[in-house]
């Protein structure tokens, strides 16, 4: 069990990510690397944005950071961000991400054209996450 | 030149539509072409995320309203995931190919009405530029 939003948290995501065959076929020619903005909510723990970065290739994750600096983060091809609470909501599966950008609910940056292509690929990223064993930290 | 024009209070939806639209020119210059010569408004409503904007043809720029007409030529009603998966089916003669397993998906829904294109007879023009215009693929 790891507390979400902690490094802990990222690398079980990570081990998800480099261990499912259906993110690794879902994303077999993706090339880019993504940061996460979980933006602050100090009211339910979080009081200060996280920036966590995932290099993203070929269905693997190379490398990841746990709280970079923004300044390094948006350097990262793609950029999603979304308060604490929405990811939280991403992560148990009530809350499509696809359907949270619509709403405007979680906020992307870069190339929609790529994003668009590997939408199967994205989903997977979702279903990953939902896998790790989450502990939230507005709820310890 | 800016081909793209966005209503300030766009957002989501809005936003995404003009994001894909700009970034679609920018990678293929000779899309701006798709621009010219036609004029008409759609209203796209992604029905399970509570959303809808209006987009328009106009002088040779596409236009984004944070909210639909109140009467479009076009109106595309669906759900959020099958938006994204119109922007990324293979197109043939600028509408979903059939041949394709994404096309064959496409063409399902809208047998199924899970996908509404209302004004697609009157407007086949339009809807062919769009589709053309919002093509990631």
């Amino acid at each position: 069990m790891a507390l979400f939003p902690s490094e802990d948290w990222m690398k079980l995501y990570v081990e998800k990510i480099n261990s499912s065959k259906d993110y690794e076929e879902a994303a077999s020619t993706w090339e880019g690397d993504i940061a996460y903005v979980f933006e602050a909510e100090p009211d339910k723990g979080v009081p200060n944005d996280v920036w966590s970065w995932a290099d993203l290739w070929h269905g693997k994750c190379r490398d990841s950071k746990w709280d970079v600096t923004p300044e390094e983060g948006e350097k990262a091809k793609f950029i999603i961000r979304a308060p604490y609470s929405r990811w939280k909501e991403v992560i148990r599966k009530e809350l499509d991400p696809v359907k949270g950008m619509m709403q405007g609910k979680l906020k992307l940056k870069g190339d929609l054209p790529t994003i668009v292509r590997y939408v199967k690929a994205s989903n997977e990223l979702v279903n990953l996450a939902s896998q790790v064993p989450t502990e939230f930290v507005d709820e310890q | 030149m800016e081909y793209v024009t966005t209503d300030p209070e766009i957002d989501g939806l809005g936003a995404m539509l003009a994001d894909l639209v700009r970034a679609n020119i920018a990678a293929h210059p000779e899309r701006a072409k798709l621009l010219e010569n036609v004029s008409g408004t759609i209203n796209v409503k992604a029905i399970d995320a509570g959303v809808a904007v209006g987009l328009e043809f106009a002088a040779n720029r596409f236009n984004v309203f944070a909210k639909p007409f109140r009467r479009a030529g076009l109106e595309i009603i669906t759900d959020s995931g099958t938006l994204m998966e119109l922007t990324a089916v293979p197109l043939w003669k600028g509408q979903p190919d059939v041949r394709t397993p994404e096309g064959r998906t496409v063409l399902r829904k809208m047998v199924r009405r899970d996908l509404r294109i209302k004004g697609a007879v009157a407007h086949p023009m339009l809807l062919n530029r769009l589709q053309r215009l919002l093509s990631a693929v």
